[in-house]
């Protein structure tokens, strides 16, 4: 497994581990536990430092080569899904937003506090991450030796 | 002028002819409370059919029979205009999700209108940079040859 997968792999997790608990936060809510939305900001904070400090995590190994043209091609297409990811995965957020709020509460609805807004765009940034790690441990065969 | 760039360039414009018309109603009904003027809608209905007109002719008449319709080269400007496209929306979204919260402050509530609006606006803001990144590629003024 080289160092793009490793740190695939591990920004996969991460991703996957505060969705987990932003769902629980979520349903914690749902069931009216005391929980305001900022605890929320709370998970994304590490996480977000977490995924910018994957690459000083998993270190290049003195005096070999670890990205070339492949890798690059590699990265650019992962980038691309990513992106194309972030987009659908915000748009499609917001309609059925929306939606739930006009089924809910007719023309007139509101969707509550403002923070969810900018933890809708967070979780869209979270399909980013997932996206492109998905889409690097694809081209790389997922764990083959070869890759 | 190649038909990648007459292709991007009608685009711009007719986004460019629509979003001020949807500007300029919006700052009218909602901002001055006022009805727009009654020969407007007509009058920018037949600017837009004209437009819309001169662009398909413009855009499907070639410059000769031996005009290739994408080569190696469109692709890869089609590629990066679509790759700056999307990495402008990674400022686009998050300014998006911040204004309504610094409007309405810590304890307001987002209409839920909004975010159809959100979502709109964020694809007109995205389409125009997806085209003027093309045009910008091929060079503004060249023949794109």
């Amino acid at each position: 497994m080289n160092r793009w997968q490793k740190i695939a792999w591990f920004n996969l997790t991460i991703t996957a581990i505060c969705f987990i608990i932003c769902l629980l936060l979520a349903i914690a809510m749902r069931w009216r536990v005391a929980i305001p939305p900022t605890p929320l900001s709370l998970v994304i904070i590490p996480w977000l430092v977490l995924v910018a400090i994957s690459k000083v995590i998993f270190r290049k190994k003195s005096k070999r080569v670890d990205f070339d043209e492949r890798d690059r091609q590699i990265h650019n297409n992962a980038h691309y899904v990513g992106l194309w990811a972030f987009v659908l995965s915000i748009t499609a957020a917001l309609t059925i937003e929306a939606m739930i709020c006009f089924i809910a509460a007719g023309p007139g609805a509101t969707l509550g506090h403002p923070l969810i807004l900018l933890l809708t765009i967070c979780a869209g940034g979270g399909a980013w991450i997932a996206a492109e790690s998905v889409a690097i441990l694809i081209h790389y065969s997922w764990g083959d030796k070869n890759a | 002028m190649n038909r990648a760039q007459k292709n991007a360039l009608g685009a711009l414009m007719f986004l460019l002819l629509t979003n001020s018309m949807f500007a300029y109603v919006f700052y009218k009904l909602l901002i001055l409370k006022e009805t727009p003027a009654r020969f407007l809608p007509p009058a920018f209905l037949i600017l837009l059919g004209g437009t819309l007109l001169i662009l398909l002719i413009w855009k499907f008449k070639r410059q000769s029979p031996r005009e290739v319709k994408e080569d190696e080269r469109d692709k890869l400007i089609d590629y990066k205009a679509a790759f700056a496209a999307f990495i402008s929306a990674l400022f686009v979204f998050p300014i998006a999700g911040v204004i309504p919260r610094l409007i309405l402050g810590e304890n307001g509530c987002v209409p839920a209108w909004t975010l159809p609006l959100i979502n709109f606006g964020a694809f007109i803001i995205l389409t125009m940079i997806y085209f003027a990144a093309i045009l910008i590629q091929y060079g503004w003024k060249s023949k794109g040859e």
